[in-house]
């Protein structure tokens, strides 16, 4: 939203996992004009939204809602990246037999590697 | 020439005449609405009596996105299909397949983020791909294409042109002189017989000290009523460089006179995922998302603000400008009109997730 020029640390936001770390010890003031937050992108690891634990106001009360009207929205272009399975390239089929989110939530399980459906064909 | 062009349009007239009787009455030309929902159905919907009219099952295993364009007589949608990696003509009046076209080819995976279009005499549609180069062992990411196929190429259409194509690009729409607008980091205009590209609205490289760059989400293009091509954006105003306030503003190009502008709406108190103006007042703008809003863009304020049963992404408008419909995420449509009075509520099959809630007349 705003136009920073600080680092990720300097912003109080500590890297999670290799691919943050990696980022952020890439990131110059510079470099960081070329990341915009949530600027016109879907697709997986494409998204920089870690997700909506609060919305854009501090709060929670712009978050959708009910989530499960959000949750395809959100799965299918890979919006939560590490909140839901990836339907667009690696679990295609998490949401079959469960076409309306808000009344099929049972339905929807969790994945595993080995239930993956690799670009190509292969799993 | 000339004239056996028109015979073969007087044909054509008279061959669809049957198919729009049947449906609405002789002569009579109705209003729809047109949306995806899951796991593939393509649905034809009136709005008045509100029912779903027809229900087209497009084939293709998995869902996604469900991004819409129809054709200038509204009679065939173009829908992004498949894991995003198709573009598939449906014929609205029997469901029927006229167009299906694969982005991939070989080891390189192509798939369009909403980028869909179709040319204003309808002989064309235009897609972005995104592609990757599937190695073995490494992906190499490739330049996105334009590509061009003409809408008569059948079921394995390959494109009649590529052009190279932006990073980041989304929703894009086409003007009445056959010019195209793509939304990325800024706007652009291409002409889609040269692929000669320029920027006509800067919205990441925009020159406004005063405001921060611009947040947008850009997954629906709903201006077929309005024909406007609209991204919504969100901007801080700055004083020292730091926020003092935060607005909506919108990008947008006049789809019949190619002119563009961008501006502030109004504060920025909720989210709005899409935006949709007054056929008959472009200052007079509605969201939706988790509320449905109106804003007064010459005013630069908000007139109204209703909250939803749920969220909802993609909004539209009637032609005549009174009915407002709110679509997208879950699985109902719901009908407003201007004032915010609600006139009925559509229960679909699945949900309609990414899908463009589109307004067809025929």
């Amino acid at each position: 939203m705003t136009h920073n020029k600080k680092c990720f640390s300097e912003l109080g936001l500590a890297p999670l996992n290799r691919k943050a770390r990696e980022m952020d010890k890439a990131s110059s003031p510079e470099a960081l004009e070329e990341v915009q937050a949530m600027q016109t992108i879907a697709g997986c690891t494409s998204s920089f939204d870690p997700g909506w634990e609060v919305d854009p106001f501090g709060g929670i009360a712009s978050l959708c809602q009910p989530m499960e009207a959000d949750l395809y929205g959100c799965s299918d272009p890979c919006w939560w990246p590490a909140q839901v399975p990836d339907t667009m390239n690696t679990y295609p089929e998490w949401g079959d037999g469960a076409n309306h989110a808000e009344g099929d939530w049972r339905k929807l399980e969790s994945v595993n590697p080995e239930s993956a459906v690799y670009p190509g064909g292969s799993e | 020439m000339k004239r056996l062009n028109m015979t073969a349009v007087g044909l054509l007239a008279l061959s669809i005449q049957p198919l729009v009787s049947d449906e609405a009455g002789a002569d009579e030309v109705r209003e729809y609405l047109v949306t995806m929902t899951k796991p593939n159905q393509l649905h034809l919907i009136d709005p008045e009596v509100q029912e779903i009219v027809r229900s087209c099952d497009v084939n293709g295993d998995v869902f996604g996105p469900g991004t819409i364009q129809l054709s200038p007589d509204n009679l065939t949608a173009y829908v992004i299909h498949n894991r995003w990696e198709e573009v598939v003509g449906v014929d609205l009046t029997n469901c029927e397949e006229v167009f299906r076209a694969h982005g991939g080819r070989g080891n390189i995976r192509a798939k369009s983020i909403a980028s869909l279009a179709v040319s204003p005499d309808g002989s064309q549609v235009y897609v972005v791909w995104d592609r990757v180069k599937m190695g073995l062992d490494h992906y190499q990411v490739l330049e996105p294409q334009l590509a061009v196929y003409e809408t008569d190429a059948g079921l394995l259409a390959e494109p009649v042109r590529t052009y190279p194509a932006p990073r980041q690009v989304t929703i894009m729409d086409a003007d009445m002189d056959g010019d195209l607008y793509l939304a990325g980091a800024d706007i652009y205009r291409m002409d889609p017989d040269t692929g000669d590209i320029e920027t006509v609205i800067p919205n990441r490289n925009w020159d406004r000290p005063e405001f921060s760059g611009p947040d947008s989400l850009a997954i629906w293009a709903n201006g077929e009523v309005t024909r406007e091509f609209l991204r919504p954006y969100t901007s801080a105003k700055l004083k020292d460089g730091n926020p003092v306030s935060y607005h909506w503003g919108i990008s947008r190009v006049d789809l019949d006179s190619g002119e563009t502008e961008n501006k502030e709406i109004g504060p920025m108190e909720f989210i709005v995922f899409s935006m949709v103006s007054d056929p008959d007042d472009p200052d007079t703008i509605y969201g939706a998302y988790t509320q449905l809003s109106h804003f007064d863009a010459e005013k630069n304020e908000i007139v109204k603000v209703l909250d939803l049963d749920h969220t909802y992404y993609s909004i539209n408008i009637s032609h005549d400008g009174e009915t407002i419909y709110v679509g997208g995420a879950s699985a109902d449509i719901v009908i407003y009109d201007t004032d915010f009075n609600r006139l009925g509520q559509i229960r679909m099959p699945g949900d309609m997730s990414t899908s463009t809630l589109k307004v067809a007349r025929f």
